[in-house]
């Protein structure tokens, strides 16, 4: 009886295996921008290294994505809401193309040590992308259940992954203040891109976000 | 006529099934027909009561079928419901009204009084069917809703076919007398209807209100199951006036809805009213002009 009622709704199965292949990678991107940072707080020059491994793994998630959206905006799966699925997988990519964003801006801006090293070891930076990888990674355990659970645990998940954005905002929003408060002892260059490299992460958070958000809306939609 | 009915009411109750992916056309078409032919061979009969209506009913049937078909095509043309049970009804009506034949008033009366009161039961029914529906999804995850959700649609669609079968085909069939053969012919011809329309023409409300697809499969069950309730008695009601008025039903009964009023306007005063009151003057009128 299961194997026949599974035949009925294996197209749907597929959909949301290929969202958490596709999240896996992503979280993948994210982990590999938090061994950076604590690569920079130890200060190991050899984080620039882990650029190359980030830069592949967000294009592996791009193909994963691209197929996946075909596969969807093909198929007649979740019914009514497979334009919502679609939007998911986006904001999914949207997250590796920020981590891809954020360590490039590290990277290619050839930063001081002195001002990575009072950001990621002497302010909260490090516990600020902390918060980011700990946002993505809720964000992953709802994927998880999302097919399987009821309703009101997915909610209690989607909510996490907002609490969490909100702690990341707060640390950023502290990072950002000490920055400007010690912006005289450094380079005014390197504090724009300190700055720049800050909010282009927070996106990481932001796009998790609004990933559980649809999440909402696909359990409001679906549960109608 | 029937080719009319399948090509059009029939076209209308598998676009849910082919609109949102879950059969293609000619699987959609296969279950519509098979419920046709099934309700019209199996319960087709029930409707031989309204032969009662008059001895002299059965003399003027060509003349109702032409009335019965101008109606539904005029409002066809300016894409409103059109219900075959009560047009042909009232046709027929006002042919024996000119031709001054004994008519069976309490029938008449009985058969009025089922048309006022379907729309009324209808969106009790789907209210209170919806409500219940919605508690009990609650209960499953994601997957488990949307397998429901299939299932659902697909005895939604068979089972609204059925009774049209039953229902419609049977009134006409009754006429025509010789059931179960003359029923099986009568629906096999509006299953061809159904299947040559490629087209889709929109889900019976969807003009109305928005409603998820459990709403919607809720509201053509419970429409259905009333159209049924009303075959037991022999009496022919609209099936389209009957699924509008449950997807009112299963609007009310959400939280957040947005009714367009002038679709609720075509859908009460054109379904429901016009179409009695169009075939009582077309039948006089076939009554006084044709032989």
């Amino acid at each position: 009886m299961r194997r026949v009622s599974k035949l009925f709704v294996s197209g749907e199965q597929e959909v949301t295996n290929s969202i958490r292949r596709h999240f896996t990678i992503v979280e993948k991107c994210v982990e590999l921008l938090y061994s950076m940072i604590e690569k920079i707080s130890e200060g190991d020059q050899s984080f620039v290294n882990l650029f190359s491994d980030i830069d592949l793994l967000e294009t592996q998630a791009d193909e994963i994505h691209k197929s996946a959206s075909e596969k969807i905006a093909s198929g007649s799966f979740f019914a009514y809401l497979s334009s919502d699925f679609l939007n998911l997988l986006e904001r999914n990519d949207d997250i590796a193309d920020a981590t891809k964003d954020a360590a490039k801006v590290l990277v290619e801006s050839n930063l001081s040590n002195e001002i990575l090293t009072f950001v990621f070891k002497n302010l909260e930076g490090k516990e600020y992308v902390a918060s980011l990888l700990k946002t993505v990674k809720t964000l992953g355990k709802l994927y998880e259940v999302l097919e399987s659970a009821k309703k009101e645990e997915i909610i209690k998940f989607s909510h996490n992954v907002e609490r969490y954005e909100e702690d990341a905002d707060l640390i950023k929003a502290r990072v950002m203040k000490e920055l400007f408060l010690n912006s005289k002892k450094f380079n005014v260059l390197d504090v724009v891109v300190m700055k720049d490299f800050l909010n282009v992460a927070d996106n990481i958070a932001d796009n998790a976000e609004d990933a559980s958000d649809i999440v909402l809306k696909i359990i409001a939609k679906g549960f109608s | 006529m029937l080719f009319v009915l399948g090509f059009n009411n029939g076209a209308a109750i598998k676009s849910s099934l082919v609109s949102s992916g879950i059969q293609n056309q000619k699987k959609a078409s296969l279950l519509v027909a098979s419920g046709l032919i099934l309700g019209s061979v199996m319960e087709g009969w029930k409707m031989e009561r309204i032969q009662l209506v008059s001895t002299s009913a059965s003399l003027y049937t060509f003349q109702v079928v032409l009335v019965t078909l101008l109606i539904m095509f005029l409002l066809s043309l300016f894409n409103s419901p059109a219900s075959l049970a009560q047009i042909f009804f009232s046709s027929t009506l006002g042919i024996l009204i000119v031709k001054h034949a004994s008519i069976n008033l309490n029938l008449s009366i009985e058969v009025i009084l089922s048309w006022i009161f379907t729309p009324l039961l209808s969106v009790l029914l789907a209210y209170l069917t919806y409500k219940l529906t919605f508690s009990f999804i609650q209960k499953f995850c994601l997957l488990e809703v949307t397998l429901l959700s299939k299932l659902m649609a697909l005895v939604a669609v068979f089972y609204s076919s059925y009774v049209l079968g039953a229902n419609n085909i049977g009134l006409v069939s009754a006429f025509y007398g010789g059931w179960p053969i003359v029923g099986l012919f009568f629906s096999v011809v509006a299953s061809l209807g159904v299947y040559f329309s490629k087209k889709l023409t929109k889900s019976l409300g969807e003009d109305l209100i928005v409603v998820s697809p459990v709403g919607a499969s809720v509201s053509t069950f419970s429409a259905s199951f009333l159209v049924w309730i009303f075959t037991q008695l022999g009496l022919p009601v609209s099936v389209t006036t009957s699924i509008m008025s449950s997807v009112i039903g299963v609007g009310l009964a959400s939280k957040i809805r947005v009714f367009n009023l002038r679709t609720l306007f075509s859908v009460t005063v054109v379904s429901w009213v016009l179409s009695a009151l169009l075939g009582l003057i077309f039948g006089n009128l076939a009554g006084i002009y044709l032989a």
